[in-house]
């Protein structure tokens, strides 16, 4: 594992830069985020397999048949963004209806990914109007982004780790009527380039809220390298993907994820 | 194999539709089922009574007597239905049998009228015939049905009977009806014509009485008659030459001889007779006049004596004596002319006597010419008497002659004319005849159309034209004719089914949801990169409810509403079980 990381440093390095370097120029913030990497301060102690089940997290969930399902959809994720050199993913969906599947999804890619053993893995919650990834974890509150963005409280203490080796959730915070302004605030862009920048072969996901409902996730998009689009099988008018796909930027677009759907 | 695999995705694809869809599907056909079942039970029974009417041909003949009444049947028909369902007669229908009780409350007339006119049907019934005529195949109304239908029986049996017998009444009204028409406008006709043949009768007697002898007719007759008078008037005048010659000679005769036989007197001399003495004096008397001019007192006593004895003997002079007597006075007066000078006495006093005698033979050749003849007194002289006689028979003759030339000269004349006038007379002639004989042919061709009128009108009459013969009176009905309970039954279950799929086929186009893999490739051009199963509230894999509970539940449904049915409506279960085995060969009561 520590061999493929080196590996891609290498390359990375070729290509783009001082990535060393620049963390080492980083503010002592990042530093922070760095250590955070591997522990977090706030240890949130994994509930039993039922909760998790009921939250629909696999890691809770023992059948194989969705195991399988989000290990497929993780590889095609992976190569995609691999063969790109891309770390940060956007999860969205069309409407609100999609809305519980997107953050599912969104989650459980993450821990697969995380499972992999490749990369770690950074998961963002940007509903920032009605938080929702943290109480899959059964969390009750969980200070997170806005916090930060408005109260400028130090995102290392807002890192968790949810329990995954190689996985950090970086919760939405406390709910908040502004949160299209601060999806699309100059402070976002910064951090987001900020915790692009710090781990080059840290995935970040980004659990993004609908796009056709909200102007500021589509504008957030640019901030990632790619996107994923989660569908409902039957509950997704047709229009409703295509203006979503439409929307999407058509490079970035690594494919849509169908939810719900009978696997033969 | 890749087209099987196509073909088998795509029917999995179907299945997967209709499964989704099952339950609209089938709520539909069965809303649709219940329905028709609902109708196939519940509606109300018709009745219908009908009966059927034979149009029949004419029994006579039709070359003895050729009916009047000239339309097809099926125009027939129709008339006497529009005649016979007036709104007049139908309500009298609805009042005496008390029908459509509830329309009658909440429907304005004409709606009920409307309902009643499609109650009673009329259907014709035909044959395929062979046009006597023409030889060719044809398809001839032969009979017609009349039916009413109502809820209940009797009624509908009591008005399909009214109707069919206001049917068949109209029909003989109107076929009589036309019959009486017809002849009577031939009958008029034939008036009018027989009056203009009188009347041109009387003008043709008329006119042959105007011209009777001017007829063309007779033109050669009157060319011979013509002929002929002309040929008589010439032997007349033939006759009359000589008859004219007899007299004179005659006359001559007569004069020559004496009516009187001599009387001899005792001396032995001849007596004297007047007519004697008379002219013996008339002899004198001529020659006094000469020689004394006829003043002299001597000239006067002889005239005065002549005067007398001619008036005695009503003698006539005698015109032979003046003619001789002026013969040798002119001839003396010629000599003495020669001799002497025109003054000389001697040839004045000749010339005086040659006047004085012309003078007298004037007035004796008129008194001659007046026709009387000598009147002699009692004449002896037989051969006087003979030719007195001979010569009275000649101017007798004579006198008819004259008539009888006179008589054939005006027949001619007329006869001329009459032949002249022929010609005009015979063109107007022909014309008027030719008038006649036209307005003659007219009228007998009439009188015979008015007599064949006559006989069809009395073959309506008799009824023994075509006819409408009621062969089956309507009926009691003892089964509904309306509704085909089993047949609505029947096509609510094909409805429903058409329904079901045809729910699950508007609800699937109507969908506007992405479905399924192929649903996500169609739009996004690319297979879903992740495709995660369902998960239930409590995060477990849902499974797919096969609905097969339900398609049971369904089905059972569906074959006991059916069996209910058909057990109603159609035959008893029992009973239709023993049938089919029965079919089958399987049961052999």
């Amino acid at each position: 594992m520590e061999r493929i990381k080196e590996a891609v440093e290498r390359a990375r390095t070729l290509r783009a830069g001082e990535p060393v370097k620049a963390a080492a120029d980083a503010p002592s913030a990042p530093q922070q985020l760095e250590r955070n990497i591997q522990y977090s301060d706030t240890q949130i102690l994994p509930t039993d397999n039922r909760k998790l089940r009921s939250n629909k997290l696999i890691t809770g969930i023992e059948d194989e048949r969705v195991r399988s399902a989000f290990k497929m959809l993780r590889t095609q994720v992976e190569q995609r963004m691999g063969a790109n050199d891309w770390n940060a993913c956007v999860v969205t969906c069309p409407t609100a209806i999609e809305e519980e599947a997107k953050t599912t999804i969104a989650t459980n890619l993450a821990i697969s990914l995380a499972w992999s053993m490749h990369r770690t893995v950074l998961l963002i919650d940007l509903n920032l109007r009605n938080p929702s990834v943290h109480k899959r974890f059964g969390v009750k509150d969980a200070p997170g982004v806005i916090d930060y963005l408005v109260n400028d409280v130090p995102v290392k203490d807002l890192l968790f780790n949810p329990g995954i080796d190689r996985m950090t959730v970086l919760p939405a915070g406390t709910a908040s009527v502004q949160s299209s302004e601060l999806l699309s605030s100059p402070k976002m862009g910064h951090l987001v380039r900020e915790l692009k920048a710090r781990y080059e072969d840290r995935l970040i996901i980004f659990d993004l809220p609908p796009i056709l409902t909200s102007d500021d996730a589509m504008a957030f998009t640019p901030n990632a390298d790619c996107s994923l689009l989660v569908i409902e099988d039957g509950e997704t008018s047709q229009d409703a993907l295509l203006e979503s796909i439409h929307v999407l930027d058509e490079e970035g677009f690594l494919g849509v994820c169908l939810n719900g759907a009978v696997v033969d | 194999m890749e087209s099987t695999v196509q073909e088998g995705n795509e029917f999995r694809e179907y299945l997967g539709v209709v499964a989704r869809r099952k339950t609209q599907g089938f709520i539909a056909a069965l809303i649709i089922l219940i329905i028709a079942t609902g109708l196939a039970l519940f509606l109300p029974a018709v009745y219908r009574s009908q009966a059927i009417i034979l149009i029949e041909q004419q029994e006579i003949p039709s070359d003895f007597v050729r009916s009047t009444v000239t339309s097809f049947a099926d125009q027939r028909i129709q008339v006497i239905s529009q005649r016979v369902m007036t709104s007049g007669n139908l309500t009298q229908i609805i009042d005496k049998y008390d029908l459509y009780v509830e329309e009658r409350e909440r429907d304005p007339l004409e709606v009920i009228l409307a309902e009643m006119r499609e109650d009673i049907r009329m259907e014709m019934i035909s044959a395929d015939v062979v046009d006597p005529t023409s030889g060719r195949a044809r398809e001839a109304t032969i009979a017609f049905s009349l039916a009413y239908e109502n809820e209940s029986p009797a009624l509908a049996q009591k008005v399909a009977n009214e109707v069919v017998t206001l049917f068949l009444n109209e029909n003989l009204r109107s076929r009589t009806e036309m019959a009486e028409e017809t002849s009577s406008f031939l009958n008029e006709e034939a008036n009018k014509l027989e009056a203009q043949v009188n009347d041109l009768e009387q003008k043709l007697a008329d006119f042959k009485e105007a011209n009777v002898e001017r007829l063309p007719e007779l033109l050669d007759r009157n060319y011979n008659v013509l002929d002929r008078t002309e040929q008589e008037l010439a032997s007349v005048r033939a006759e009359i030459g000589s008859l004219k010659e007899r007299r004179i000679y005659l006359e001559s005769q007569l004069a020559q001889v004496p009516p009187y036989e001599s009387a001899y007197g005792e001396d032995g001399r001849r007596v004297l007779t007047p007519t004697d003495r008379l002219r013996q004096l008339e002899t004198e008397l001529v020659a006094a006049k000469a020689r004394y001019g006829a003043s002299h007192p001597d000239v006067k006593r002889l005239q005065n004596e002549v005067n007398a004895l001619q008036a005695e003997t009503g003698a006539v002079p005698d015109v032979a004596m003046y003619i001789t007597l002026i013969e040798e006075v002119a001839s003396e007066l010629k000599v003495l002319q020669e001799k002497y000078s025109e003054e000389h006495p001697e040839v004045a006093q000749k010339r005086r006597e040659l006047e004085g005698l012309r003078m007298d033979l004037a007035v004796a050749e008129a008194a001659a010419a007046s026709g009387s003849t000598e009147i002699v007194e009692n004449p002896n002289n037989p051969a006087y008497i003979q030719l007195k006689a001979q010569l009275e028979g000649t101017r007798s003759e004579l006198e008819s002659a004259y008539e009888r030339r006179a008589n054939l000269e005006a027949k001619i004349t007329d006869f001329e004319s009459r032949l002249a006038e022929s010609a005009g007379v015979e063109r107007q002639y022909r014309s008027l005849l030719r008038q006649y004989e036209t307005a003659l042919a007219k009228f007998q061709e009439f009188s015979a159309k008015r007599v064949e009128a006559d006989v069809s009108e009395s073959l309506e009459r008799e009824q023994k034209g075509e006819r409408f013969t009621l062969i089956e009176p309507p009926m009691l009905p003892e089964e509904p004719a309306k509704p085909n309970r089993w047949a609505i039954f029947l096509i609510g279950v094909v409805l429903s089914l058409g329904g079901g799929a045809g729910t699950v086929g508007v609800a699937e186009a109507l969908d506007d949801k992405v479905r399924g893999r192929r649903g996500v490739l169609r739009l996004a051009g690319q297979a879903p990169i992740g495709v995660i199963p369902p998960l239930d509230a409590r995060g477990r894999v849902q499974r797919q409810s096969s609905g097969l509970g339900k398609i049971l539940i369904a089905l059972a449904v569906l074959i006991a509403v059916g069996l209910t049915a058909v057990h109603l409506l159609f035959m008893p279960l029992d009973v239709l079980w023993f049938a089919v085995l029965r079919k089958l060969g399987i049961w052999s009561v």
